[in-house]
Formats: C-alpha cells, structure tokens, sequence
C-alpha cells in the first residue's frame, strides 16, 4: 500500500491552497485527489469576476484564480491525481479511491486534508409541491451545461432562491439569450452580495420577489408554469398567488458541505454548519483528519477559503512535525443569540501563537449592533457592527490575552448597542 | 438631489449617497473606488462583462472571457453579439487577447484561463 | 398459361411478404396492454410458453405510474378483507417473492413488518387483525401478537404513543420499478417484445383483436388489460365494462440514506382510507414515508402538495419518535387504481379473450407473480394452448451493483472492463460501466430517470445535481443521439434546450 505524508481530498480552491502550504513549509509527500478531468473546482464554471481581491489585491474571475494556484501547483512538483475519486476513508487515515486509470486503489497518509466542497440543495429537498417534469434544476448545474458545455438548459427561465449563484445566473441566462422573468426569495433579504442585485438584476430589469416562493410546478413532460406566492413568515398567503408561464426553473436555495465521506468515517459533525467539528488548527475529532474550505462551512468569498485553507495547511506541517498539542483540553465556542455558528467550535490554546480568527454568521439582518464575546456572565470583547447579514460571513478576531484565563467556554452573540 | 447607489467596485457593497447638485459629491463610501464609482454609475456607468465564447479541440467547449476593462454598459448586449462570432482554436493562453477593441469600446476582450 | 399462374403465384407472394413485413398481417397470440408490474409479470409467465406476446406501453419507459409510486412493500396478507381476491393473491404472491428475486436479481429485504397502534381504539382493533391475518391463511409463524415492551427492544425509536402491535416477519421490502423492469427484461430475453411510446385509441374485434394505437395498428387473439388507473377506459373500448376504475393518490417523502428511523415496515393500524401512513426502509438505506390517500383526477396524480406532505410529517410522528424531517431529499406522488367493485377485477370480460387485470391496488406489488400464473394458467389458457418453451430462461443476467463488491471484487471487475472503475454517481457510488449495461440490456434506460430506476445514479443526497451531464454524455453516446435529444423522463422531457451561439458540431 502506497504511503503519503498528506493525502488531499479534492483539488478545488481549499486543496490547492492547503497542498502548496504544506509544500511551502515543509519538504512532503504530498498527494492531492481529484475526482474531475482537471483542478480547480467549482472555481472553472465560475466565469464571473469578484475573486481573488483580497488574496492578489486584483479583481479575477474564477478560472483566472484557479490557473494562478494550477501553474503553481504544476511547479512544486506536488503530485495530483485526475479523474480519481475517493469513495471511502478510515479512522486509521487509509483512503480509498477508484479511476478508471488505476482502478480501485487503497493508500495511507500520516494526514488527511478534507477539501471536498460542497454540492447544491436540490428541489426534492425542498419538496417543491407540483409535478416533477423535466426542466427544473439547480442554478449550479445549469452554469456548468452554459460555461463549460455550452448549452443553454432553457429560454424562459425563473430563478428561485437570491443566493449569489442565482443572481449570477440571471444574468448568464439573459446574456446568453434567454428570457429570465424573475427571481423569488422566501425571506424578506436577499441572499446574495449587494453588488450583484445591482449587476445581475438591476441592469437586465429582472424583477426580484422578495417574500416569495415557489408554490406550484406545473407540467407534465417539460414544466410549463410555476405559481409564485407570497410567504408570511415562510406560510404562503391565500390568494397572493401569481402565475408564471415559463420552460425552465432554476434553484439557488443553498449548498450543504459534501460530508458524505466523512460522516461514514466516523468524524463528528456540526448540525448547523453541517461540516466537521473542528478545533483552531482545523483538526477533526480524528487525529491527523483536517477539513476546510467550503467542506467545513459553506463560504461567500474564494479569498477566505485560501486563507483558511492556508492556516489548516500550516497546522497540518505542525502535526507532522509532532509540535502540534493534542490534548483534549478545549475550550468550547458556542453560538449565542443571534449568531448561527462558529468556525472553529473549539480551540486548544496551547496551538495559538498570538491570536485567533473566527468565522461566523449570523442568524438575522442586524443594523448598528455589537459583537459581544462573553464566558460564564463575564464580558471578554465587544465589537461593533454597523451591518450584519445571514449572507455575509463576518470575521472576529480575538488575542490571547482576551481570552487567556478562559478554561471552558466562550460565547458569541449579537447585542443591542 | 441625492441619489442613493449601492457600489459594486467590490463584494462589500457601501450604500452610496451622491449628491448631484454639488457636483456628484458622494458619501456612504469605504474607499477610493466608491467615490469614483458613484459618480461614474450616475454620469456614465460602465460594467466589465464576462462571458465565453466557442472553443474547438480543447477540454470544454466553452472559453471563458472577459473585458479587460468596463465598457459603457449600453454596449452589453453588441459586446455578447461580437462574442457569438468567436470559434476559437486550442491552445489558448490565459490573457491573450481575443477581440482587440470590441465595438470601438477602447477595451479588449481577453480569455480568462489557458485552455 | 402456366407462366401466368406462375406469374399470379409470384405476385401474391410478394403482396403477401410485403404485408407480412408491414406488419399487416402479423398475428400476435397476447397482446398486453400496459408496462405496470402487472403487464410485466403476467409477461414474463407468458414467456415460457410458445405464445407471440407483445406489450404496449404508452409512456417513454415502463413502470412509470402506480409502478413507480408505491410504498415499495411486499405486504405479508394480513389485512385484505377474507375471502377477496385482495386476500388470496397477496398471500400467493408473497410466498413467491423471494424465489422471483433470485431469479431476477432483485434486491430483496426480509425486513419483517409490524402493525403499530397509538390508541386504546387502535389497540382492541390489533386483535380483529391477527383474527383477520389467521383467517387469511397466515401461519402463527407469520403473525404474532405484540406488546409494547417487545416492540421498543425491536424498534427503539418508536414513539410514546404505541400501546401494542403486530408482529409480521414475512413482511418483505422491494425496488418496484426494478421488479418490474427485470420482469419484462427476462420476458424480452424469452421473445416477448415491448412498444414504447404506444397508446391505445381503439380496440375492435372479429375473429381477432384489432388495437389501433398512436403509432401501428396491432392484431391479436388475446389483450390483457393491464392499465392501472385506466384500465375501466380501455375495457370500455371493447364493451361496456363492469366496473370502473378510479385514481387514488399517494404522495410519499424520502429520507436520506444517511438516517435510519426503522428497522422494518412499520404500519398504523389501517382504516377505510387504507393502509395509511406508513414507514418503510429501503434496500440501501433510504427510508420512505407514505401515502397519503385520497381520489384525484387523473391528470393530477403525480402532483405533490403541500397538505399531503404535511400529512404525512404528522402521522408518521405518531409511529415514531424521532424523524430528522431535514434529511428529506425528495417527494413524488402516484395514484393507485381503485376499481368500483373493491377488489381486483381479474377476469374474462364479457368479450372473449379480453382479460381485465384491473383495480390493482395495494397489496397490487405483492400479489402481481400470483396474478399473472392465475391469469396465464387460468384465463389465457381457456382461449390459447399453452405449449411450454423449452429454451425458456427464467434467469435475467446478473446486474453488477458495484456498491456492493469488495475491492478485490471491484478490481477483478475492472481488468475485465475499465467503465467500471469510472465513478458516475458519487451519492450512490455507481460506476460507468453499470450505466452502460442498464442502457443495453433489454428494456434498457433512455432517458435520465429510466438510467436512475435502473442502477440508483442520481437518486441519492444530491438528486442528480453532480452526475446529470455525465449521465446526458452516456446517453447520448450509447444510444447515438445528439445531447438535445437525451430525454429526462417523458416523451419529450429535454434537458438541454440548445447549443450557445448557435454553435452546431
């Protein structure tokens, strides 16, 4: 059996940034996964632009990302794998995978970076009430047919869900020739960047329906209507409904951490981020199992994947080189009022060299609030916040000195100035 | 009269206020970009636009492009005209130039990737 | 004079030939009228004897209706009322389930079955069904009184409201649709063929059947119709029949395979509406919720809505304590035919050789094997000889179910064929080179949902959201057609609408 010092689970944005940090630091044996014909990930369908500001001071767009940690990739000599997909991983750090070039194949690593992103909310998931007739998708599926096989999936479309990939393809479906009639969101704020209602909706006159959802499909081989209504508190209103004819639905209603190998693997989950519970240096409750990026929680911007992937990348050479502290002493972080979940959930204080970056989100749309960090009553931190949003993922930073004689826990919530 | 904008210079997002008599005067805004951006979008907005165009012998059918600069955003829809004429050939480079002045915009239209 | 006669004979000949291979004058022995379970059963029994038998199937591919949307349960016969048609097949038929899914390679779970009640009322009704299931013909072995404390050691997340119940161990789970593709596929394999795509618009008789469909026009001396909800619509196109069948919905949810709520069929205990809500874990792990029940016109059968789904969220919470209703991953909704006398109608029609098998409704799945041998040994057999075939197979050729082969398994596998080495389906974890074989086999996959009814490729977390190119690439490979033209599901269902920019290779 073939042994590794790190096995990368998917070559997407975390894994290419967590195998060239492992290199930077560290001379290893390094191998990194990838399930599709080429790296990148979801990055290569991600033709739009808004990436890359904080990590290259430029605007990029997704491929123009992905080829800058490709070509460097290609230069460190660390060895990739196409076409190869893992199906199964072991406690002991064994991984199995199968391609069609080697068939099916069990290696060991010392470590194990779980990179594998995340997959879309489908309609089933929903239980959209109606027919199930051809012609309704996920917004993700019908940008790779358009970006990268060129096809268009339909030429009257609605669009459920606000998030960013809907309003992206909004404008991707009218750009290309489509008739796009609206887009539908349950709550009563859009899901998306400010910037893209602007860009994506604004410009094209698409209308958005805040408030609104998706009540019926109707169809019986290709769907042919929708009925749009609007929700009170997530109930359909009575006598609201409006009917749409249309060819296509597309839906944008969220994405889940691709958790699939993990859960059987045995590492523990968080139910509300519904990736791993990990601690400050992105180690799950298997010793020497990391996870980030998109896998771990489901981010907005690409910059904050490679930053996290990179701090996981630097942990995992700490781990080889045995510096790394694994007691079980940890302080747990726990969601307060109005904050949705925390990442990372637990911190062992002993790996800190000064301080450490949180990421979360919160639960609401808050205007002029404060972040209070809280353990046992006593008041650690507080930040104020002129603008919070369930669709923007906040960062808090917290010294050592703030929270060093914490033993236990320590909560964050969302206070009233 | 103040005109109330939301920038997109970049994902944050400020809520702008421009007032128009006193010269585009604009407040709400984090940085530069958005002081420049508030004035522009009222007098003469501009967007980068991204697309694809045809690629032949290559590993998708599609090659992403973009602008390599904002054109004024009346011209969208002659820019994705100009776009649908493109077949290119494999290999491409990321950053070579595609369509060099498109709709006498002064910008040119570059691929987003080696392909 | 010779030469003319000669030259007359020649001519018939090959007016005859000609009409011959138009198909004119092509007399079929069975004519099926309809790809549910039933029609592929009483196909395959057909199809060990030297019978021409032909199915006609009206949709894009088979077991498309009350097939596809049923509770998936091969039902022990403890409940049909005694001495109906209901009562009989449902015992016959489940004592041949096993032998059938051997044959077939079905995937088959002897899960057992259990009969739960949530109320003092439910509670005195458990002793009426175990007189009921006696009475049916259920050995004591196959049915047993329960108590509230055995029930919880057996199933522990039951909830606080089941007072006592049923044990039934010969309660058994099935994939309906692959029950039935694998009927007809073997069928194929013995002769039998199989017309997609054809409705039935008339049905005349001479001597013979004449059934004028939406494509040819068809000739054969007897027609089973085996139509589901329509079937009182096409025994009224031969006379005026008997009885009328009516549509019943049922909308049902599916959990994650990720969760397991039950460790075998739970029932409520059942009232007129029927069986009623009831929870059933599947082969692979996923657990089905359902039906709901109630009489809708036909065109809105396959319609969830959000009362049903409601529906059915509280009455399972009433059989068990803790269903993680976040781990749905999907809904659909299918009617059942209900036929106006309340039992199957299994029988000659007053036109000879017009045999209806219709109202099948549950327990329909469970007794389908047992109708079709009555209706070939009993019915068929009064208007046709049944001489046998001795080349008759009744094995299908094994399905490779990569998912289930070790890796040695899986590496023997793939010196023989590399496809199936090549991760499609990443939920469900199928392989190429099983998308392939479900696409040639006979009554193979066309379209997207025939390729996730025949190998599980998209029907896992992601419904599709990954694997859907791929499985639109394969399809437009192996059945050599354009990508536009690879159907979702009906006739016409496309995926993909156009190339951009006009873009034609």
């Amino acid at each position: 059996m073939k042994e590794y010092d790190v096995i990368v689970i998917g070559g997407g944005s975390a894994g290419l940034a967590a195998a060239l940090e492992i290199n930077k630091h560290r001379k290893s044996k390094i191998l990194v996964l990838e399930r599709d014909a080429e790296l990148g990930g979801i990055l290569q369908q991600c033709i739009h632009n808004g990436f890359g500001l904080k990590v290259f001071k430029e605007e990029l767009t997704g491929p123009e990302y992905a080829e800058r940690f490709i070509n460097e990739l290609d230069k460190s000599g660390i060895e990739y794998k196409l076409n190869s997909m893992v199906t199964k991983m072991h406690p002991d750090k064994r991984v199995e995978y199968a391609s069609a070039e080697e068939g099916f194949v069990t290696i060991k690593a010392k470590a194990i970076v779980l990179t594998m992103g995340c997959y879309e909310r489908s309609a089933g998931a929903i239980s959209l009430p109606g027919k199930r007739p051809s012609g309704v998708m996920t917004a993700g599926a019908a940008q790779k047919y358009l970006n990268i096989d060129g096809y268009l999936v339909g030429k009257n479309v609605f669009i459920l869900g606000s998030g960013d990939i809907g309003l992206i393809m909004a404008r991707r479906m009218k750009l290309e020739g489509a008739n796009v009639r609206g887009v539908a969101e349950i709550l009563p704020f859009s899901g998306g960047l400010k910037r893209n209602i602007v860009q994506c909706l604004d410009d094209y006159d698409i209308p958005l329906y805040l408030s609104h959802t998706v009540t019926e499909i109707i169809g019986e081989n290709r769907i042919e209507k929708i009925i749009l209504s609007e929700v009170d508190n997530f109930v359909p209103i009575k006598g609201t409904e409006k009917e749409f004819e249309i060819d296509t639905l597309l839906l944008s209603v969220g994405l889940i951490p691709e958790n699939g190998i993990s859960e059987a693997c045995g590492i523990k989950m968080d139910s509300k981020t519904k990736g791993p519970i990990v601690n400050e240096s992105y180690q799950t409750n298997i010793d020497g199992i990391f996870a980030c990026g998109n896998v771990l929680h489901v981010h907005d911007l690409v910059d904050f994947v490679t930053e996290e992937s990179r701090k996981a990348g630097q942990a995992v050479v700490k781990y080889l080189d045995q510096t790394l502290d694994q007691s079980s002493n940890y302080i747990t972080l726990q969601p307060g009022k109005g904050v949705s979940y925390i990442v990372p959930q637990r911190i062992n204080q002993k790996n800190l060299s000064n301080s450490i970056e949180l990421f979360l989100r919160v639960t609401n749309e808050f205007k002029d609030v404060q972040f209070t960090v809280t353990s046992n009553g006593e008041v650690i931190k507080s930040m104020k916040k002129k603008h919070l949003a369930p669709a923007e993922m906040e960062k808090v930073k917290l010294k050592i000195e703030d929270f060093e004689h914490i033993k236990d826990q320590i909560t964050l919530s969302v206070e009233a100035l | 009269m103040k005109e109330k904008l939301i920038c997109i210079a970049c994902p944050i997002g400020c809520h702008l206020e421009i007032d128009v008599e006193k010269d585009y005067l604009v407040t709400g805004n984090q940085c530069k970009r958005g002081e420049v951006y508030g004035k522009k979008e009222l007098i003469n907005p501009t967007r980068i636009i991204t697309s694809t165009v045809i690629i032949r012998d290559a590993i998708h059918k599609r090659l992403p492009v973009k602008t390599n600069g904002e054109v004024p955003k009346s011209l969208i829809f002659d820019v994705m005209e100009q776009l649908n004429d493109i077949v290119m050939t494999s290999p491409v480079s990321v950053g070579d130039i595609i369509i060099k002045d498109v709709c006498n915009s002064g910008i040119d239209i570059v691929s987003t990737r080696s392909m | 004079m010779n030469t003319k006669r000669e030259e007359r004979k020649r001519e018939i000949l090959v007016l005859f030939l000609f009409f011959y291979l138009l198909g004119g004058f092509y007399m079929y022995d069975v004519i099926i009228i309809g790809a549910g379970i039933s029609g592929a059963t009483i196909a395959r029994e057909l199809s060990k004897y030297k019978l021409r038998t032909i199915i006609l199937e009206k949709e894009f591919d088979v077991a498309t209706e009350a097939t596809m949307a049923n509770s998936a349960i091969v039902h022990s016969g403890h409940d049909p009322k005694p001495g109906t048609l209901k009562a009989k097949f449902n015992l016959l038929g489940n004592r041949m389930y096993k032998q059938m899914s051997t044959e077939l390679d079905i995937p088959f779970m002897e899960c057992g079955g259990m009969v739960l009640a949530t109320s003092d009322e439910e509670a005195n009704l458990i002793g009426d069904l175990y007189k009921r299931g006696i009475e049916n013909g259920l050995k004591e072995s196959e049915i047993q009184l329960l108590s509230r404390e055995e029930i919880l050691e057996l199933e522990p997340n039951i909830s606080d409201l089941v007072l006592s119940g049923l044990n039934l161990p010969t309660t058994a789970v099935t994939f309906p649709w692959e029950a039935a593709i694998a009927n007809i596929e073997n069928a194929m394999d013995n002769g039998v063929e199989l017309a997609l795509e054809t409705k039935v618009i008339s049905i005349t008789k001479d001597n013979f059947f004449t059934v004028k469909t939406n494509k040819k026009t068809y000739q054969g001396k007897v027609i089973i119709n085996a139509t589901g909800i329509f079937g009182s619509e096409v025994a009224n196109m031969a006379t005026k029949a008997s009885f009328e069948t009516r549509a019943r919905r049922g909308e049902y949810y599916v959990l994650d395979k990720d969760v397991k709520v039950a460790n075998r069929v739970l029932y409520p205990v059942p009232t007129t509406k029927g069986k009623g809500v009831i929870i059933t874990p599947q082969y692979h792990g996923n657990t089905l919720l359902g039906p709901t029940s109630e009489f809708v016109p036909f065109e809105d059968v396959s319609k969830t809505t959000a009362a049903g789904l409601e529906y059915i969220k509280v009455n399972s919470l009433k059989l068990l304590k803790d269903i993680p209703f976040h781990k749905v991953i999907r809904s659909f909704a299918g009617g059942r035919a209900t036929s106006s006398t309340e039992d199957f109608v299994i029988e000659e029609s007053s036109v000879e050789g017009f045999i209806n098998v219709c109202g099948i409704e549950s327990p329909g799945l469970t007794a389908a094997p047992a109708i079709a041998v009555y209706v070939v040994e009993e019915l068929v057999s009064k208007r046709l000889e049944l001489k046998s075939k001795e080349s008759y197979n009744p094995y299908r050729k094994k399905v490779i179910r990569t998912i289930e082969l070790s890796q040695d398994e899986l590496n023997e596998l793939y010196k023989q064929d590399r496809n199936y080495a090549k991760m499609v389906c990443r939920c469900e974890k199928v392989t190429e080179g099983e998308i392939i074989d479900a696409i040639h086999r006979n009554c193979g996959a066309t379209s997207i949902v025939g390729v996730k009814n025949r190998t599980k490729a998209s029907s896992g977390r992601c419904q599709g959201g990954f694997c859907q190119s791929e499985i639109i690439n394969i399809l437009s490979r192996e059945l050599e057609i354009d990508k536009t033209k690879v159907v979702y599901s009906k006739t016409d269902s496309y995926v993909l609408i156009d190339t951009t920019k006009g873009d034609f290779e």
